[in-house]
């Protein structure tokens, strides 16, 4: 079995409290080329999904484990935020959300949520919450230029990995 | 007559592509418009034809790209002219002008009542390729797949018509021209800006068609607010400063 199918399963393992995530643990979130500006190679600003974007929690996983979601692709490139990254401004906190289907476990799954005005960084808030609010639209903006401002290239698009490694055998 | 002039250039009957063919009156007679009409039916068989801009004296825009629903004038023999929709030239008719009245009959059934017409000509004062190449890609932008497949939903047809005038705004009031037109994953168009300071702004239209902006230097986020009223001077300054 691949270590990375295996470092995913959830094994009886509970669901974490957001109090839970430390300031320093890294998010992994996926990328692909089509999310990469081909001129200045810089993440694209636009291709940020906020809020409930989803990412691995460094505590559970590595980097290249995004690539055997369901939906991903052996070649997808991963970079890391902080989680004092994903609490910018008090806009979204990370919560824990492992996912257990019939064909993939990943206990180490997080969803950004967005939070309310004066709701704490330690609130779940609830999946699919898209505040409305005209006031936000800048602070969403923000947010997610704060992403590419503090982003972290853990693997870029097509390199070589373990997990990869372990899959093509 | 030359009826069909450059302005720079003198006279001319070539009919370049790409152009908004801009109609002016002359200031003295004759009064007819023959071979203006034919041209511009040429101009639309033949040349990537744009817009027509009817002009009734120096930068005052009777019918513009953004006029719609226009119709000048009838011929002698049969409907003539053009009608504008949407800012897009739809046809022209064949024929001629006659009299100045005709014009200004079309004029006043435009909404227009005043106007010292006697005969026009036809001026290539203004080429907005750069409008029409904007509005395409505007227009074109595709949301990635896997956003879709996510239920992100793709910039709605009003929203791309919105970017197009923020985009506009913004290359006629400071100048500026995009480094990027895309479809944002925050359900949108996003144009990307980079000036030559280091700086970039982010502007975004939303499918709620309000409008946001940020501007960014390194890993400094410099200012982001949402945008009333094509209000973006603030921002420029910002960005400019």
């Amino acid at each position: 079995m691949s270590e990375a199918i295996e470092r995913l399963q959830i094994r009886d393992r509970l669901k974490l409290e957001t109090r839970h995530f430390e300031g320093e643990d890294k998010l992994y979130v996926a990328f692909d080329s089509e999310d990469i500006d081909a001129l200045t190679g810089e993440l694209k600003f636009e291709s940020i999904r906020f809020p409930d974007f989803s990412c691995n929690w460094s505590r559970f996983s590595e980097p290249a484990d995004l690539r055997i979601r369901p939906w991903g692709q052996p070649d997808d490139g991963c970079y890391s935020i902080r989680v004092s990254t994903a609490r910018y401004k008090q806009i979204a906190t990370p919560v824990h959300d492992p996912i257990q289907t019939q064909n993939y476990e990943n206990y180490a799954h997080v969803e950004v949520r967005e939070l309310l005005p004066g709701e704490s960084i330690y609130f779940e808030p609830p999946r699919g919450r898209k505040s409305k609010n005209k006031t936000r639209k800048n602070l969403r903006m923000e947010y997610r230029q704060n992403i590419v401002n503090n982003r972290m290239t853990e693997l870029d698009v097509g390199e070589s990995a373990s997990p990869l490694s372990e899959i093509e055998r | 007559m030359t009826i069909l002039t450059k302005t720079s250039d003198g006279p001319s009957t070539d009919v370049p592509s790409g152009l908004v063919w801009e109609i002016q009156p002359m200031r003295q007679m004759p009064s007819r418009l023959p071979v203006a009409t034919s041209v511009v039916s040429q101009a639309f068989q033949s040349a990537d034809l744009q817009g027509i801009r009817l002009v009734g004296s120096s930068g005052v825009a009777l019918y513009s790209r953004e006029t719609e629903g226009a119709h000048l004038a009838t011929s002698l023999d049969a409907p003539v002219g053009f009608t504008v929709n949407a800012g897009i030239v739809a046809g022209i008719g064949t024929g001629s002008y006659s009299t100045a009245q005709d014009i200004q009959s079309g004029l006043l059934t435009a909404g227009r009542n005043s106007f010292e017409a006697a005969t026009w000509i036809l001026q290539n004062r203004f080429t907005p390729t750069t409008e029409s190449h904007y509005l395409r890609r505007i227009m074109q932008v595709q949301l990635a797949g896997k956003w879709i497949t996510q239920g992100i939903r793709p910039p709605t047809q009003a929203c791309r018509s919105r970017a197009y005038v923020v985009w506009k705004h913004l290359y006629e009031q400071f100048g500026l021209l995009p480094i990027r037109v895309a479809a944002s994953a925050d359900e949108g168009v996003s144009l990307i800006y980079e000036h030559s300071n280091g700086k970039t702004l982010a502007v975004e239209v939303y499918n709620d068609l309000e409008v946001a902006a940020l501007v960014n230097r390194g890993k400094e986020i410099l200012y982001s607010e949402t945008i009333d009223d094509l209000n973006f001077r603030p921002v420029f300054l910002v960005l400019n400063v």
